[in-house]
């Protein structure tokens, strides 16, 4: 599909083995693959979504969750529009971390980035479960988190409404006009909006 | 000729253009002006003249050197643009000297992570001032009972630049360069043909005047010429000498201040530019009199940087300044310290209260319910606060801090007071004159601590029997420098510090008060204790193997760190080989933070003999990521990496040949090799297929994880590129993994 309306930047961030890359793969695949392949920096996928009938080209970045990579992984930061924190319920750590990561982002990223906390591996077994739904809805209530899902890129529960409702809460803000499209802000009018729009995003300074 | 007359031709990098000056009228034009003599400016060997509005005075800038100096340049041409600077529009003709702006407030209110926190082209406006209208208050009238107004003009920006130029240093490339100018010209403006027969300062005595503002009854000095200066008051007066007499013992151990214009080949370093904690003598005050020195450091600080808070229904008093720098039980109303930006006050209004919670001094309130709030969390707010909001509330968070420290009632309160100093100087930097003003006032009050013998524990700092000092006192002073030292290296933590970190800074506060013998024979460097991480290989090994000398026989004398066998082994006992994700998956953060304060301290204490040890183990709780990622950890902080960066390229070509990455491997500096090869053995271990259907773990995985950790490639802005580099980096690795299986005991000892 050539024509859109925007393209959003996506970045996918969470302790190594949460299963960002899973998460990416059962969205913009549709299917899901247990493998064990770590991800080295920085990988992306992109899916075409329509919010609001304006067609959003999702461009989303997985990041590698190795402490190691996080000086690479932190530059794609820049210019996200939605940031996916991703924890396992089944590992506390991962939850634990999560402050940090959101640190991270609200460091690298832009201030209107919409940011949302994902509990992946949903599926597994309720007496596996180390973080309850409530405690991390708290996390995401008071820490100014706009969304919270819990998903399982396995069972594919909730991994399309994360990033859709991500989308929704982005084009919201695109058309309050907090965000306005630029390269910083992580939106960028596609073909279809371009013609319409330029003159009024003409020297929109974002932030 | 005439100074009217002379015009400077700039060349202005960003524009691409040149502009033109006037020296005398600071009339500034794009066009060449026809009936003047038009000086080229060149851009080297130049120096710019900067107001330095907070502290009142001139400095003067050398962007070649990257020297400041508080006199003027004796042989050098002086140019300032301040008209210039002054007018918006013309802004984007000249590129900010980041230095300027430092110590204006403004600058300070953005955070300076290492990314941010250039100065913005707005506070140009109040820091460049032409020097001739500068009107210097003639330093005769500066009594000793008029000690707030010589404050003001105790010079301090240089303290501030050189944080910038650090910051320059980080940036490299992204850092706006200064103004660039140059004079072939002979001619000097008029005001400072006087000042050429001027001697230069010695730097001693102008550190004295920037570290120790307001010593002990001042006899302040002119130079030779300053009859003349002070019936010009237009002239900017370079700062005044202080009489050596009247030195005190610390400032006087200040002498290799970066500024200092005696070691012109790199003043700014990353190695001087935290001269001032390095030299500043650890010797405790010796004499009544000096402890006022270092009470007043503060105090001084405060007469200049603080708000004037008034009280009063109907008719507001402004309280006093002394009332202001000592404890209240009281809340404030406004922040300490000046700030333009509303949203700061009331953070600051919620880290007073805070503060005073976490000393005691205020009860908490419960609201009739149920309050889960206790020390450690109100200490956590107050560092996120200072993490998040940037350099004005930290700065604002530790004078609130000293204030109620400063002529503290209780003791209790003053112990909880330092346990917070130490966890704050682990957490984020002061900004650099209030860091010397800290150093100052632990110096001055550490003698109070509850931990010593004397009975005077509550008084203020000026009650302290000096005749007798506390030996530890000068132990925490260095302490706490050293911890502002390595909060400058780091610069501010970016999450805030766990539960587990919080305590046990808090514990060690006690135990460094409490430390003193044996650390005041040894050397300062001594002193430290070697930790192990962030520590050159050759130093843990120099060290290692003097303590070993006497009590291990050479066979048995490790070949490597300590620590690497200690956290390889402990990833054995617990069980890493059958643990699915190991060293893929990060082990719990307080946990990790929790095993390196231990072993660090362990290596303090005794070397760390014994390993592992089950409460080493304990840590861990029962998770073999923990000493996994502590690994991984102590690697990435080696000062180097450990495949250092001239074997870079050499690795990247030969990643997939075994015999070329052997032949590197063999040519690395012996620990290198061993302790590369001694982790590659282990790592051998998780290859066999019994292992890997526990781990999951496949050859890719290890070295994936480990490549990153055993290279650190060159910088640079193409991503890209990196990551294309980062596969071979793994490649090379596997290699390695796949090559023959290495003998670990043989790395550990060395060859039999």
């Amino acid at each position: 599909m050539s024509s859109y309306n925007y393209i959003i930047k996506y970045i996918i961030v969470g302790d190594s083995g949460v299963g960002k890359s899973c998460l990416l793969i059962q969205f913009t695949d549709k299917r899901f693959n247990a493998g064990r392949e770590l991800t080295i920096g920085v990988e992306f996928g992109t899916r075409f979504i329509s919010v609001d009938d304006k067609q959003i080209k999702l461009q989303i970045w997985d990041t590698a969750g190795q402490e190691s990579f996080r000086s690479i992984t932190q530059s794609y930061y820049r210019g996200a529009a939605g940031a996916l924190l991703v924890y396992d319920i089944s590992r506390r750590e991962s939850f634990e971390h999560i402050s940090t990561w959101l640190a991270d982002v609200r460091r690298h990223a832009n201030p209107h980035t919409t940011i949302v906390l994902v509990g992946n591996k949903s599926d597994l077994d309720e007496s596996k479960r180390q973080v309850t739904s409530e405690e991390a809805e708290r996390f995401a209530k008071e820490n100014g988190i706009a969304l919270f899902l819990e998903t399982s890129a396995k069972s594919a529960s909730n991994v399309e409404e994360v990033f859709v409702k991500t989308a929704e809460n982005v084009y919201e803000k695109i058309k309050s006009g907090e965000f306005t499209s630029n390269e910083t802000s992580g939106i960028r009018l596609g073909p279809v909006q371009k013609s319409s729009l330029s003159e009024e995003t003409q020297g929109g300074a974002c932030c | 000729m005439s100074l009217d007359a002379v015009w400077h031709e700039i060349y202005d990098h960003h524009g691409g253009c040149s502009f033109y000056v006037n020296q005398k009228t600071g009339n500034w034009r794009k066009n060449k002006p026809t009936d003047a003599t038009i000086v080229k400016v060149d851009p080297d060997s130049i120096w710019s003249v900067w107001n330095d509005t907070a502290q009142m005075t001139l400095y003067y800038y050398s962007k070649t050197n990257k020297w400041t100096s508080h006199t003027p340049p004796p042989f050098c041409p002086v140019v300032s643009l301040p008209v210039l600077a002054k007018k918006p529009s013309l802004r984007k003709h000249i590129s900010i000297p980041t230095i300027a702006s430092m110590p204006n407030q403004k600058s300070f209110e953005q955070p300076y992570d290492r990314y941010v926190g250039l100065p913005s082209p707005a506070s140009v406006d109040d820091t460049c001032q032409i020097y001739q209208q500068f009107n210097t208050t003639s330093y005769e009238d500066t009594a000793l009972s008029n000690m707030h107004t010589k404050e003001q003009q105790t010079p301090s920006p240089p303290n501030a630049s050189t944080q910038k130029v650090k910051k320059q240093g980080l940036l490299l490339q992204t850092a706006k360069a200064p103004i660039e100018f140059n004079c072939r010209s002979k001619i000097f403006p008029q005001s400072f043909k006087r000042q050429l027969t001027f001697p230069l300062l010695h730097s001693s005595q102008r550190s004295t005047l920037i570290n120790g503002p307001g010593t002990s009854p001042p006899k302040i000095k002119f130079c030779p010429c300053a009859s003349s200066k002070t019936q010009s008051p237009k002239t900017p007066s370079p700062p005044p000498s202080l009489s050596p007499s009247s030195l005190s013992p610390l400032s006087l151990s200040f002498t290799l201040s970066p500024f200092s214009p005696l070691s012109p080949s790199s003043p700014f370093s990353p190695a001087t530019i935290l001269s001032p904690f390095l030299q500043c003598s650890p010797s405790p005050p010796s004499k009544g009199s000096d402890n006022n020195i270092y009470t007043s450091a503060f105090e001084h600080y405060a007469a200049t940087q603080f708000n004037i808070h008034k009280r009063g229904i109907f008719k507001r008093t402004p309280i006093p300044l002394d009332e202001m720098s000592h404890w209240t039980k009281y809340s404030i109303n406004k922040p300490l310290l000046k700030t333009t930006n509303k949203n700061h006050t009331k953070d600051a209004l919620a880290s007073f209260k805070k503060i005073q919670s976490i000393m005691g001094d205020r009860p908490r309130k419960y609201h009739g319910r149920l309050c889960n709030c206790d020390d450690v969390m109100d200490i956590q707010s107050i560092l996120m606060c200072g993490i998040t909001k940037g350099q004005h509330i930290r700065d604002e968070i530790y004078v609130q801090l000293c204030k109620q420290l400063n002529h503290n009632p209780s003791p209790t309160s003053t112990q909880k007071g330092w346990e917070l100093l130490v966890v704050l100087c682990s957490t984020f930097p002061p900004s650099k004159d209030l860091a010397q003003c800290i150093i100052q006032f632990v110096e001055g009050h550490s003698i109070q601590q509850p931990t010593n013998n004397h009975d005077d524990n509550d008084g203020g700092g000026n009650n302290n029997d000096n005749s007798n000092p506390a030996p530890h006192s000068s132990s925490f002073a260095s302490y706490i420098r050293l911890k502002i030292k390595g909060v400058y290296e780091l610069g501010p933590r970016e999450s805030v510090p766990s539960r587990a970190e919080i305590q046990l800074a808090r514990t060690t506060t006690l135990q460094q008060q409490q430390q003193h013998k044996v650390q005041q024979e040894n050397e300062f460097e001594n002193e430290i204790g070697i930790t192990v991480f962030g520590t050159p290989l050759d130093i843990i090994m120099k060290n290692q193997q003097l303590l070993d000398r006497t009590t291990i026989e050479e066979a048995q004398q490790l070949k490597i760190p300590r620590i690497v066998p200690l956290l390889i082994r402990a990833i054995g006992q617990l069980d890493g080989h059958s643990t699915e994700g190991v060293f893929r998956i990060p082990g719990l953060a307080d946990m990790v933070s929790l095993l390196k304060t231990q072993i660090n301290s362990d290596y303090i204490l005794d070397g760390g003999h014994e390993f592992p040890r089950a409460k080493d183990l304990n840590i861990c709780g029962d998770d073999p990521n923990v000493p996994a990622s502590l690994l991984r950890l102590w690697l990435r902080e080696l000062p180097t990496p450990l495949i250092p960066e001239t074997y870079y390229e050499q690795c990247i070509n030969g990643a997939s040949n075994l015999d070329s990455v052997t032949s590197i491997v063999d040519s690395l500096p012996e620990v290198n090799r061993h302790i590369l090869l001694y982790t590659i053995g282990f790592l051998q271990e998780f290859l066999s297929p019994d292992v890997y259907k526990l781990t999951l773990m496949a050859v890719d995985s290890l070295a994936i994880v480990f490549a990153p950790n055993f290279f650190r490639a060159p910088l640079t802005d193409d991503l890209a590129l990196a990551l294309q580099k980062s596969k071979f980096e793994q490649l090379f690795v596997k290699t390695l993994l796949l090559g023959p299986k290495v003998n670990m005991e043989a790395q550990l000892y060395g060859p039999l």
